[in-house]
C-alpha cells in the first residue's frame, strides 16, 4: 500500500512540474513598419518663373494667369506630368499660358509660369504652402497656381488650384497613375508638379529694362 | 488428555504465516496512465505590418486599430458576417491608421497582427499582451494596443456569441478555446482561439530615419 502512495505522490509531483509547460510566458512577437522617404521640392530646370512687363512706376501691378488644366492658361500635361482627358487640358501649353494683365503691366509679352517638382512617397498626400513675400527690393510676390493631384487610376488627374492665402493638399502619383490613355501626359510615381503664376507689386520706382530677382518659399509637408 | 501445546502453537503459526503469505501474493502492482492536457502555444497567422506609412517626424504617434475584425479574419463561427460587426467594442476600422505620425491618417488601412492560441478544446486560457520593456529605448516606443481576442462559446455559430473582446495592454483576458459545437461558418479550429494586435508607434525626440525598416516588438503570455 505504501508503494502506491509513493506512486501517487510522485504523480502529483510530476503533474505540478509539467504544469510549467502549459503556459507561454512573455513570448516576443515582432511586427514591421517602414518610414516613408522625405518629401522634397525642386525647381524644374528650364522652367523658372518669369514675369514680363512690370512698369517702372511705384505701385505697378502685374498678374500672370493662374495655371489650371480647366482653362487654357496651362503649361500642358507633358510638362505637368499628369493625365486628364478633359478637352481644355491640353498636352502642350495652352493659348493663354503665362498671359499677363494688371494695372501697370504691359501685356504684350506673356510670362513664363514657374514649374516645381515634388518628390515623395507614392500615393501620399502632401500639403503645399506658398506664402506671399514682403517687399524685397521694392517688389513683393503673391502666388496663384496649381499642383498635380492624382487619383491613383488611369487618367482623371487634376491640377488643383491654390493661392498664397491658403495651403492646399494634393495626392502624389502612384504606380496605378502611370497607366494612361494615348496622347495624355505621363505621371510618375511619387511625383507631383506645381505650376505658379501670381502677382508682383512694386512699392518703389524701378529701373527700366532691368531684371529683378526675388526669392520666395514653397513649403511641402506630408 | 492434554493437547500438545507445542503442536498447537505450530499449527496456529502456520495458519498465520499462511495468511501472511497469501496476503503478500495478492498485493499486485497495477499500472494506469494519466494524460495531461495539450501544451498551450501561440502562433502567427498574419504579421503586424504598418507598411510604408510612417513619418520621420519626432514627437508624433501613429496608431493602428485592430478591433472589429470580420469573423473569417479570426476564425470565428460567429454568423454576424460582415466586417465591422463582429461584436467588437469599437467602430474603428480594422487596420485603420490614425495620428500625426502616419500618412493617410484616417484613411490608410494597414495590416493588424492576427495570432492563434492552441491548446485543449473548450478550456479557458488567460491571455496577456504586454509592452516589451527591452524594445522601448530606441527612437520610438511601441505599445500593442487596440486588439481583441475571440471568446468561443462551444456552440454553433450565432450572431454575437463568439465575441472578439477588447484586449487591454497588461491586463489578462479570459478566452475559451473552440470546441463542442464551435464549427463551420468561418473554419473554426477546435482547440484554438485567435486574437488581434494593433498598436501605437510613438516617435521620440530626434525622429526616425527616412526610408528605413523598423521592427516593433511586444510580449504575449498565455496560461490555462
Amino acid at each position: 500500500m505504501s508503494i502506491k502512495l509513493h506512486k501517487i505522490a510522485a504523480g502529483f509531483a510530476l503533474l505540478t512540474f509539467c504544469s510549467g509547460a502549459l503556459a507561454v510566458t512573455d513570448q516576443p512577437i515582432t511586427g514591421t513598419f517602414k518610414t516613408i522617404k522625405e518629401v522634397s521640392v525642386t525647381q524644374v530646370v528650364g522652367e523658372e518663373m518669369i514675369f514680363n512687363g512690370l512698369q517702372p512706376a511705384s505701385g505697378s501691378i502685374c498678374t500672370m494667369a493662374q495655371p489650371s488644366n480647366l482653362t487654357t492658361a496651362w503649361p500642358g500635361e507633358t510638362k505637368m506630368k499628369l493625365s486628364n482627358t478633359v478637352a481644355s487640358s491640353t498636352l502642350g501649353a495652352g493659348a493663354t499660358n503665362g498671359a499677363m494683365s494688371g494695372a501697370g503691366c504691359s501685356t504684350s509679352t506673356p510670362g513664363v509660369p514657374g514649374i516645381y517638382e515634388i518628390d515623395g512617397a507614392e500615393g501620399a498626400n502632401v500639403t503645399i504652402d506658398v506664402p506671399g513675400t514682403a517687399f524685397i527690393g521694392g517688389i513683393k510676390y503673391e502666388a496663384t497656381g496649381c499642383a498635380g493631384d492624382y487619383n491613383a487610376a488611369a487618367d482623371g488627374d487634376n491640377c488643383t488650384g491654390f493661392t498664397f492665402a491658403a495651403s492646399q493638399t494634393v495626392k502624389l502619383a502612384s504606380v496605378s497613375d502611370e497607366t494612361v490613355s494615348a496622347g495624355q501626359g505621363q505621371p510618375e510615381s511619387g511625383i507631383s508638379r506645381i505650376a505658379l503664376g501670381g502677382t508682383v507689386t512694386s512699392n518703389i520706382g524701378l529701373t527700366a529694362a532691368q531684371a529683378y530677382s526675388l526669392d520666395f518659399e514653397i513649403n511641402v509637408v506630408y | 488428555m492434554q493437547p500438545n501445546k507445542t503442536k498447537l502453537a505450530l499449527q496456529i503459526g502456520t495458519v498465520i504465516l499462511g495468511a501472511a503469505c497469501a496476503s503478500s501474493v495478492l498485493a499486485t502492482t497495477m499500472t494506469m496512465t494519466v494524460n495531461t492536457i495539450s501544451d498551450v502555444t501561440v502562433g502567427t497567422v498574419q504579421d503586424l505590418e504598418f507598411g510604408t506609412n510612417i513619418l520621420t517626424d519626432e514627437l508624433v504617434s501613429c496608431s493602428m486599430g485592430a478591433l472589429v475584425p470580420a469573423p473569417a479574419d479570426v476564425f470565428s463561427d460567429d454568423t454576424t458576417g460582415a466586417a465591422g460587426t463582429t461584436t467588437g467594442t469599437s467602430g474603428t476600422a480594422f487596420g485603420l491608421l490614425n495620428g500625426a505620425g502616419c500618412i493617410g491618417s484616417g484613411t490608410t488601412i494597414a495590416q493588424p497582427g492576427i495570432y492563434s492560441i492552441s491548446g485543449e478544446p473548450t478550456l479557458d486560457v488567460n491571455l496577456t499582451v504586454n509592452n516589451d520593456p527591452a524594445a522601448q529605448d530606441g527612437p520610438y516606443d511601441f505599445s500593442p494596443t487596440g486588439g481583441c481576442g475571440v471568446d468561443h462559446d462551444g456552440s454553433a455559430g450565432t450572431a454575437g456569441t463568439d465575441p472578439c473582446n477588447a484586449i487591454t495592454v497588461g491586463a489578462p483576458i479570459v478566452l475559451t478555446l473552440a470546441g463542442g459545437s464551435d464549427s463551420g461558418v468561418a473554419a473554426t479550429v477546435f482547440g484554438q482561439t485567435h486574437f488581434t494586435v494593433g498598436g501605437t508607434i510613438s516617435v521620440q525626440a530626434g525622429g526616425l530615419s527616412s526610408d528605413t525598416d523598423y521592427v516593433p516588438r511586444f510580449l504575449v503570455s498565455v496560461i490555462y
